[in-house]
Parts: structure tokens; sequence; C-alpha cells
């Protein structure tokens, strides 16, 4: 049960965690009750206001809200791949348009994270991860036979840590981020990636259970961002995360 | 529902029956469920309970009190009170249309 409490932000946990606990020991929790607390985060993170104030009055600028999108738009196309790939195994041919697609993924993600406003201590980082996202992208495109042996690695440490960085901009909590990065996508793919096939050849129980959470993520991590905009950039977010820290 | 919980969304029903139920006296997050769940029938979850609870105390229908150890009882506010007896009153109106309709209906 305490991880559905992590799952909501940190300030809120702070105000109505102890009570929340209390009601949780006293009524043990159904699958229906679970769900709901599921649901009570997401509302959590997306009205901030609830618990702080000052977030009412913040306005997102625009240019926040597009970046957003695209890195909503990053998610779709991700799992779009994902779904093309699965085909492509199922009938045994080479789909047209997966690399096609896995690249658009990777730049919508890429033009995602930069933005115009990327929080001033994060900005180096964040500029080389979408950086390298965009090489990696170029590198699938390029027609050259060790593309996937240098760019699988490149994939895991590029994707997980802009993912992990979106997730900072979106202010999800220190915890919610590593578990993003660690379990979500880095060890996985690690894991399965030698027998998991490449993208023509995706195998269904790799593409749906271990790649389409990433693009899952992506569109979570990326609708926050679209409602609530870079919550670190002038000075008003949290203190830096690890991630943000080694950056600066 | 209508008037002054439009903007609840999901939360405006719960939020109504969180008021009803503290409308005789203070009660913490356990107690109100329980609560609503006699009232109306249906368990209301705690993901729920809290989400409404934020919105009530945000809005100034209700102010949490001291916790006694863990649990923090909630009271209704004069403006809570208003707007709940308005919300009711809206509905009993809202009700006799209705039954004299069905009624009219019937006859």
């Amino acid at each position: 049960m305490s991880r559905l409490f992590g799952l909501y932000p940190r300030r809120w946990r702070v105000r109505y965690g102890d009570e929340l606990a209390a009601v949780i020991e006293a009524r043990p929790p159904t699958l229906r009750d679970r769900l709901d607390l599921v649901l009570g985060a997401l509302d959590a993170h997306v009205h901030p206001e609830l618990v702080e104030p000052a977030a009412a009055t913040t306005r997102v600028p625009w240019g926040r809200r597009v970046s957003g999108l695209l890195a909503s738009a990053g998610g779709i196309a991700w799992l779009t791949m994902v779904a093309l790939a699965g085909r492509a195994n199922e009938r045994g041919v080479e789909e047209p348009g997966v690399v096609e697609v896995f690249w658009l993924a990777l730049i919508l993600m890429a033009i995602g994270l930069i933005g115009k406003d990327v929080a001033v201590h994060a900005r180096l980082l964040g500029r080389s991860l979408a950086a390298g996202g965009i090489l990696l992208a170029l590198a699938f495109v390029l027609p050259w036979d060790g593309k996937v042996l240098v760019a699988l690695p490149l994939v895991v440490l590029v994707g997980a840590g802009m993912l992990g960085l979106a997730a900072t901009r979106a202010r999800l909590s220190s915890g919610a981020r590593r578990w993003i990065i660690v379990v979500g996508f880095a060890i996985p793919f690690v894991l399965l990636a030698p027998v998991g096939g490449g993208l023509y050849e995706l195998s269904p129980w790799f593409g749906v259970p271990v790649l389409a959470p990433y693009g899952l993520a992506w569109i979570l991590v990326g609708a926050l961002l679209a409602l609530r905009g870079d919550p670190t950039a002038a000075g008003r977010g949290p203190a830096p995360g690890p991630l943000e820290a080694s950056a600066a | 529902m209508s008037g002054g919980m439009t903007e609840f969304g999901r939360f405006a029903e719960p939020s109504l029956y969180i008021l009803v139920s503290l409308s005789d006296a203070p009660k913490h997050g356990y107690a109100i469920m329980t609560d609503v769940e006699e009232m109306t029938g249906e368990p209301l979850g705690p993901g729920t309970l809290y989400g409404a609870l934020a919105r009530l105390e945000r809005r100034g229908l209700i102010e949490a009190l001291e916790p006694i150890d863990r649990r923090r009882p909630y009271r209704l506010t004069a403006l809570g009170a208003t707007t709940l007896r308005a919300q009711l009153e809206g509905l009993a109106g809202f009700t006799r249309l209705g039954l004299e309709r069905l009624g009219g209906a019937a006859g």
C-alpha cells in the first residue's frame, strides 16, 4: 500500500498522508480502493493547487504546453512503433515505417524535452540527452552494420535519461522518477534486449510489457508538462535531485 | 449538481455526501467513509474521499481540526452550511418537479 501512497505528490503526502494511512488501516483496501487511490494520485498531480495554493496562480506559458504535447506525441509514436514492429513479427515480414516511426518518436521526445525553457540547472544535461537522442535516431536511419550493437546501449542511456529529465520537469517526485527510470525502462531493456530481437523481429512478450510502458510513461509525463509547465524554471521548483545535480 | 460545486467535476457528488455527513457533527476520514456508505449504499473510495476533502477545504466549505492521533476531524464551516442548504433545496425542488411530472404522466 505504501507504494500507492508514493504515487501522490510529496506535498500532498505531507498534508494528507497520515490521515489516509489511518483510513486504510481501519478498512483494508479492496482492489477497487487501490484503483481509486491510483486515480486519486493522478488527480493530485494534475491539481497541485489543492495543497499548494501558489500553484493556482501560476500560468503555464504556451511554449511549455507545446513542449508537453510534443513529448506526449513522442509517446504515441513510440507505441505505434511497438505495434507496427509486433505486427511485422507476427506476419514474418518487414513492416514498412517501423524505423521511421521510431525516428519520429525520438525526435518528438527530444524536442519536447528541450522546449524553450529547459530548467537552468539541467540545461546541459537536457541538451546533451536530446542531442544524443537525435544522433541515435539518425544512426538508425543510416545504413551501417554495427548500428544495433552501438545504438542499444545508447538507447538505454539516452532514453532513460531523457524520460527521467522530463519526469523531473513534470515535477514527479524523485522516488517516482527513479522508479520510472530503473524499473520501467533501463533494467528490463538491458536484460531482455539480447533475446528480444530487433525492431523488425519484436517478440510480443518483449514489445508490449517492456517497450510499451516507456511510451505510456512519455504520454503521461508529457500530459503533466502540458498541464503544469516546467516548475523547475524561474527557481520555483523543488530542490534539484541527483539527475540535475550531476549536470550542474 | 448545480451551483457552487460544479467545478468539482467527478468529485461533486462525493463532496455533497461529505457535506451531508459533516452536517450533524465533525468526523474524521474513516467515519465519513462509513457514514456515506450507510447513507448511499455505495462505498466511498479513499482516493475519492481525500480528493473531495481537499477541494472542500480549499473552497472553505469545511475546515480541518486538530488531529487526534493520526485521525484529523473535519467540520462544516458557515459557508459550507449555506452551500449545502442551497444544494439540498435545489435538489428538493428538482425532485418535486420530477415527481409532479411523473404523476401527471401516470395519471
